[in-house]
């Protein structure tokens, strides 16, 4: 595997800035100090901006296809939103080797996603390896049962548990996908 | 998150042009390299970054206390560099990867042939799919941990391991095939 520190180098070396901080913070700020000056606008012009819009968007709509939405990272999100955190679900805590059932949710699949299924098992820090285990040939027995038996590592530790990937079955693709937290405890003496 | 920053954004939402500033400088370097990583383009980056710190500012008031400011104001750099991107690639604009002058080397042979080896890593991240190069981007070039990459993406945690593993095992590939052979993992 390439080192961390090279990936890093890598994307420094190619990525120097050559502008300068002082003239960007004046950009910012400049623009920072007009938002006042546009609140003060009398209250009819928006209205008045709003309703041109508005009949604009529909006269558009009524003439011309929709044009695709703009490419994103992931679903836009709301700003708003960043406020909640994403919830983590709390890991069961389980004895080194247990036996565990991790129930699968299933959906159709889009054609050329076809990969897998594989189980994963992470272990919780930053960066490391997952143990993989492929389940192409248990693929028609997920999909029949909803839930794949797995065993917990013997290491004690935090883990994530994933089953991902598609499954064919008669011409249909399913894409499965199961998820669980698990903390091994140590073997009390 | 630490307690300096927690203040900062405190008098950053009473409208302190100080502390403004101070977050602005802290997170611009980061900002403006990974806009133009995104974006491939030096001018758009700037573009990105300027309207990012202008709407995170101007969001300020409905950015809760005690959150981290970085995965909250990495998103909006994200969205915006994509956002430009996506505009301008439309209107035909050449997107080139600028060339780089990384300095004077100190020892001209073996800084040559670390810089080869740096740029053909390089250009190995830069054939990655989107899927794998934002999130490789958010953890080395933004310095964010897998959980707050989760919450900048939108995307569950074990997506972001996933991804990131991925992203790392083609880049081992990639540039073994830009050496023409197999690589070093020693380094």
């Amino acid at each position: 595997m390439i080192p961390d520190e090279r990936i890093s180098e890598a994307l420094r070396t190619n990525s120097q800035w050559q502008g300068s901080p002082d003239a960007l913070w004046a950009k910012v700020s400049e623009q920072l100090r007009r938002e006042p000056r546009r609140s003060r606008q009398p209250l009819w012009l928006g209205t008045a901006a709003a309703a041109v819009l508005i009949l604009a968007l529909f006269a558009q709509s009524l003439w011309k296809p929709q044009p695709p939405p703009l490419p994103d990272v992931e679903e836009p999100v709301p700003l708003r939103m960043f406020s909640v955190p994403v919830p983590l679900p709390e890991p069961q805590i389980v004895q080194g080797g247990a036996e565990l059932k991790l129930v699968l949710t299933m959906e159709p699949g889009a054609a050329g996603e076809e990969e897998g299924p594989i189980l994963e098992i992470w272990p919780e820090k930053e960066g490391a390896s997952p143990a993989i285990l492929e389940l192409t040939a248990r693929g028609a027995q997920l999909l029949q049962d909803g839930y794949l038996m797995v065993r917990a590592p013997e290491e004690p530790g935090s883990y994530l548990m994933v089953v991902r990937g598609t499954v064919r079955d008669r011409d249909q693709l399913y894409s499965i996908y199961a998820e669980e937290r698990i903390t091994v405890e140590a073997e009390k003496e | 998150m630490e307690l300096a920053e927690q203040e900062l954004i405190r008098r950053a939402k009473r409208g302190e042009q100080a502390a403004l500033e101070q977050i602005f400088r802290t997170h611009l370097d980061s900002a403006i390299r990974l806009a133009y990583l995104v974006t491939r383009n030096w001018a758009t980056a700037e573009d990105a970054v300027q309207e990012a710190f202008v709407q995170a500012f101007r969001s300020l008031h409905g950015f809760q206390d005690g959150r981290p400011f970085k995965p909250w104001f990495t998103r909006i750099v994200i969205n915006k560099a994509k956002r430009t991107k996506s505009r301008l690639d439309r209107v035909h604009l050449p997107y080139e990867l600028e060339e780089e002058d990384s300095g004077a080397a100190a020892d001209p042979e073996s800084s040559a042939l670390d810089r080869a080896g740096l740029d053909q890593l390089f250009q190995a991240i830069n054939t990655l799919d989107d899927k794998y190069r934002i999130p490789l981007l958010l953890k080395y070039v933004s310095e964010l941990t897998e959980a707050e990459i989760a919450q900048t993406l939108r995307i569950p945690l074990s997506t972001v391991k996933s991804r990131l593993y991925t992203a790392r095992q083609r880049l081992k590939q990639s540039v073994a095939a830009l050496q023409g052979g197999g690589i070093d993992d020693s380094r």
